[in-house]
C-alpha cells in the first residue's frame, strides 16, 4: 500500500478552503426545494405573527448554522414578524442574543417586537413544559422583566399561540424532541440543521411534521439568495465547494491506492507498506 | 375521555400487554441472532490482556436523567458492566471516559459493582472512571494518544463527536467496537470501527450479554411488533397504489 | 424500602405522565404539568451538581499531584473566572459576553474545525470500495457532496434533483425502518424501567 503523510492532505484542504476566501470564484448557488419551503412558510405569515426561534446550538456549530441564524433574523425583521427566543441548551442563550441584536439594530423593541426567554433546562421534558405553559416555565426574560409585564407574551400561554417554530438542531434536545412534543399542538415547524444530520430529519418533512429543512451552509446561501440578504454564507460557498472537491479526491485517491496495493500484493504474494 | 387520536394509546397498551405476557409466560429464548459486535467484546478484551495495554470505554455524550438519549446511555452502561466484569476477570486496565455528571455517577457505581461481583474489589480504582465534562472530545482523543489502548469501545449516544473518536481510534491501530442508536453519524462509525451495533442492537445488548430470559423475551416482543409494522407497511403501500388510503388515514 | 421506594416512585410518575398524554382528565394534566416543572428544576440542580463535581475532581487532582494535574490548573482558573463573571455580573455583563464571544466560542468552534481534517483522513483511509454495498455508499456520498455544493449543478443540472431523490426515497425508507425499530426498543426499555426490571438508573443497586 502506498504511504502518504496525512499532513499533505491537510495542507491541500487548507489551501482549497483558504484561497477562495482571498480570491472568490463566484460559483453559482442554486436554490433547492427544502430552502424554498421554509422561505415560503415565513413569507406566508401575516405581519405581526409571532415566530418561535429555538437557538439550540453551541458555538461549535457556528460555521454550519450561524449564517442561517442571521439571515432568518433579517428575514423575520423585514417581514414585520415578532420573535420569541428560547434555548434548551445553555450556550444557546448567547445565540439568541445575536438574533436580538439584529432586531435591536433594526429599531425593534424588546418585549414588544421580540423577547429572549433564556435557557430552559430539562431537555425534552423542558420542551414539553414550555409548550404546555410558556409563562410558568419562563417567569422572566433574560433582562429580568417578569413575563406578565411583557406585551408580546400577553395572550400567549401555550405554544398554540405561535405561528411558526424555527428550531436550530445541532445537539440534544433537537428536532426529534420537538417533533414528538409538538404532536398535540400542530404548530408548523421548520428545522435548521447541520449538513451531516440532515438525513435524519427529511423523514419529518415527508410525513408533514416539518414544513422544510435548512441544512448547513448550502441552505444558508440559498436562503440568502431568496431573501436578497447576501452575506457570510454566500461568500463561504466557494470554500465549501472546493473543500468537497478535496474530500471527493481523497476518496478516489484512497481507493486507487487501495486497489493498486491489492494488485501489487497479489502479484508479489506479500503485503507491502504500512496502512495509513 | 381519551384524547384524539386514540390509535397510539391502544398501540401502546397492546405493546405493553404483549411485553407483560411474554415476560410472565415466555419460554426461554435460545435462538437469538449473533451480534458480531457483542461477540467480539470478549476477544477484544482478551487482546488487551495479551498486549498489556488498557481498554478504553466511553458511553457517549447522552444523559441518564433526561431525554431519549437516556435509554441509549443506560444501554451503554449495561455493556460497560459486562466489559468491566471482563477486565476484572482478565486483570487488564480499564479507562472509562464520561461526558455528563449523572452518567459519571452511574458508570462509576457500575464498574465498582462489576469488580466486586468478579471478586476483585481491590482491583477497582476510582480513577478508572474519568469525568471530562465539556472537554470530553479533546480528553478522549488525548487519552487514545497517551494511553495507546489496544481496545476502544464507543457505545451510547453521539452526535458529531463520533467522527473524531472513530478516526482517532482507528489511527491508534486499536480494535474499535462501536454502537449507537442514532442514524446520522452511523456511516462514519461503520466505516471506521471494526464492529458496529446499529440502532436497536444497542437496546438488545443488555439482554444479549446477560442472557436474561425476561429481557430476551422483551426482544422477542419487539421482533413480533416489527413484523406487524412490516405487514402494515406492505399492505398500506399496496392499498395506496390502488387508490385506497384507509390505512394511511388510520395512522395519521 | 431503600430499594423499593425509588422503584415505586419512578413507576408511578412514569405511568401518570404517559397516561396524561392519552387521557383527558384535568387532575392528571395538572399533576403531569407540575411534574414536568419539577424536572426542569431538578435538571438545573443537576447542572450545578455536575459543576461542583467537576471542580472537586480537579481540585483533588491538583492537591494530590495526580497524573497531568498541571492541566487541571488552567481549567480551575477559567472555571472560577467565567462562573464569577456570570454569577456576579449576569450573563449580559460585558466581561461574561467578552469571555464567551472571544474565548469560549472560538475555542469550541476551532475544536470542531478539526472535524474536516479528521473526516479527510477518514475519506482517504476508511472509505474503500471493498464490496458492492461499500461501493454504493461511496458513490452515494460523492453524488450527495456534489449535489450539496456549487459543483454538482455545474456538472449536470439534475444533480440537486438526484440528491433530493436520495434523501427523500432510500434515505427516508432506511431512516423510517431504523426509527421504528429504535422506538420499539425504546418502548420496551421504558416498560422495563417502569415495572422495575431494569434498575441501572439506581447506580448499581
Amino acid at each position: 500500500m502506498v504511504e502518504i503523510d496525512k499532513r499533505w492532505l491537510y495542507l491541500v484542504l487548507f489551501l482549497a478552503v483558504f484561497v477562495p476566501m482571498l480570491r472568490p470564484l463566484g460559483l453559482p448557488v442554486d436554490v433547492g426545494k427544502w430552502s424554498s419551503d421554509v422561505f415560503k412558510a415565513v413569507e406566508a405569515l401575516p405581519p405581526g405573527s409571532v415566530v418561535l426561534l429555538s437557538t439550540d446550538f453551541t458555538p461549535s456549530a457556528e460555521g454550519e448554522v450561524g449564517a442561517t441564524r442571521d439571515v432568518i433574523a433579517k428575514h423575520l425583521v423585514s417581514r414585520g414578524l415578532k420573535a420569541v427566543l428560547v434555548s434548551f441548551v445553555p450556550q444557546g442563550v448567547r445565540q439568541a442574543d445575536m438574533v436580538a441584536a439584529i432586531y435591536e439594530a433594526a429599531g425593534k423593541r424588546s418585549g414588544v417586537d421580540f423577547v429572549n426567554l433564556g435557557y430552559v433546562p430539562g431537555g425534552e421534558t423542558g420542551i414539553a413544559a414550555f409548550f404546555a405553559d410558556i409563562k410558568k416555565t419562563c417567569p422572566s426574560d433574560t433582562k429580568g422583566v417578569p413575563v406578565e409585564q411583557i406585551p408580546l407574551l400577553q395572550g400567549l400561554d401555550t405554544i398554540e399561540g405561535i405561528s411558526l417554530i424555527i428550531q436550530f438542531h445541532t445537539t440534544v434536545p433537537g428536532a426529534h424532541e420537538y417533533v414528538r412534543q409538538l404532536v398535540p399542538y400542530g404548530v408548523p415547524l421548520a428545522i435548521v440543521i447541520s449538513t451531516g444530520a440532515m438525513a435524519t430529519v427529511t423523514v419529518y418533512v415527508q410525513a408533514g411534521q416539518a414544513v422544510g429543512i435548512l441544512g448547513g451552509l448550502q441552505a444558508a446561501a440559498e436562503y440568502e439568495k431568496l431573501t436578497g440578504f447576501l452575506g457570510a454564507a454566500t461568500k463561504a460557498m466557494d470554500s465549501q465547494s472546493m473543500g468537497y472537491l478535496v474530500f471527493i479526491s481523497a476518496i478516489v485517491l484512497g481507493n486507487v491506492f487501495y486497489f493498486a496495493g491489492k494488485r501489487a500484493a497479489s502479484r508479489s504474494g506479500a503485503a507491502g507498506g504500512k496502512r495509513i | 375521555m381519551l384524547k384524539t387520536p386514540v390509535l397510539p394509546f391502544w398501540v401502546l397498551v397492546g405493546f405493553f400487554a404483549f411485553l407483560a405476557f411474554f415476560i410472565k409466560r415466555g419460554r426461554r429464548v435460545d435462538n437469538i441472532r449473533k451480534i458480531s459486535g457483542l461477540e467480539a467484546l470478549s476477544e477484544a478484551v482478551g487482546r488487551a490482556t495479551e498486549m498489556g495495554r488498557p481498554v478504553f470505554y466511553t458511553p457517549g455524550v447522552g444523559e441518564v436523567m433526561v431525554g431519549a438519549s437516556s435509554v441509549s446511555t443506560m444501554a451503554a452502561v449495561e455493556i460497560l458492566s459486562y466489559v468491566a466484569s471482563l477486565t476484572a476477570k482478565y486483570e487488564v486496565d480499564l479507562i472509562v471516559g464520561v461526558s455528563k455528571g449523572d452518567t459519571y455517577a452511574i458508570s462509576d457505581a457500575t464498574v465498582k459493582q462489576a469488580y466486586a461481583a468478579a471478586s476483585k474489589p481491590d482491583a477497582y480504582n476510582p480513577d478508572m472512571v474519568r469525568y471530562y465534562a465539556s472537554g470530553y472530545l479533546a480528553a478522549c482523543v488525548g487519552e487514545f494518544q497517551r494511553q495507546q489502548p489496544s481496545t476502544i469501545l464507543l457505545f451510547g449516544h453521539y452526535t458529531g463527536e463520533i467522527v473524531f473518536l472513530a478516526e482517532a481510534a482507528a489511527q491508534t491501530g486499536a480494535i474499535t467496537i462501536g454502537g449507537m442508536e442514532r442514524f446520522n453519524q452511523l456511516p462514519m462509525m461503520v466505516a471506521s470501527c471494526d464492529h458496529t451495533l446499529v440502532g436497536e442492537e444497542m437496546y438488545v445488548a443488555g439482554a444479549y450479554l446477560s442472557g436474561n430470559t425476561v429481557k430476551l423475551n422483551c426482544v422477542r416482543v419487539q421482533d413480533l411488533w416489527k413484523l406487524a409494522a412490516l405487514v402494515l407497511f406492505v399492505a398500506g403501500s399496496v392499498l395506496a397504489t390502488f387508490g385506497n388510503t384507509y390505512l394511511v388515514k388510520l395512522f395519521k | 424500602m431503600r430499594r423499593e421506594a425509588p422503584l415505586i416512585l419512578s413507576s408511578v410518575i412514569g405511568i401518570v405522565v404517559i397516561l396524561e398524554a392519552f387521557v383527558q382528565v384535568p387532575l392528571l394534566t395538572t399533576i403531569a404539568k407540575e411534574l414536568m416543572d419539577w424536572v426542569v428544576i431538578l435538571s438545573a440542580a443537576a447542572l450545578c451538581l455536575a459543576s461542583v463535581h467537576l471542580m472537586r475532581t480537579h481540585i483533588m487532582k491538583v492537591s494530590r499531584r495526580s497524573s497531568l494535574w498541571l492541566y487541571s490548573v488552567p481549567l480551575l482558573v477559567v472555571f472560577i473566572v467565567m462562573s464569577g463573571a456570570g454569577l456576579f455580573g449576569g450573563t449580559k455583563a460585558p466581561v461574561f459576553t467578552w469571555l464567551f464571544d472571544r474565548v469560549y466560542a472560538p475555542v469550541d468552534a476551532s475544536l470542531y474545525g478539526m472535524y474536516a481534517f479528521f473526516l479527510l483522513s477518514a475519506c482517504f483511509r476508511a472509505f474503500r470500495a471493498k464490496n458492492l454495498l461499500a461501493t454504493a455508499l461511496l458513490v452515494t456520498g460523492i453524488v450527495v457532496m456534489l449535489g450539496r455544493s456549487a459543483l454538482g449543478p455545474m456538472l449536470h443540472h439534475q444533480f440537486p434533483t438526484a440528491v433530493e431523490w436520495i434523501f427523500d426515497i432510500p434515505n427516508t425508507a432506511a431512516n423510517r425502518g431504523v426509527l421504528i425499530g429504535a422506538t420499539l426498543g425504546l418502548m420496551s426499555a421504558s416498560f422495563r424501567l417502569l415495572v422495575g426490571i431494569d434498575r441501572s438508573y439506581m447506580a448499581g443497586e
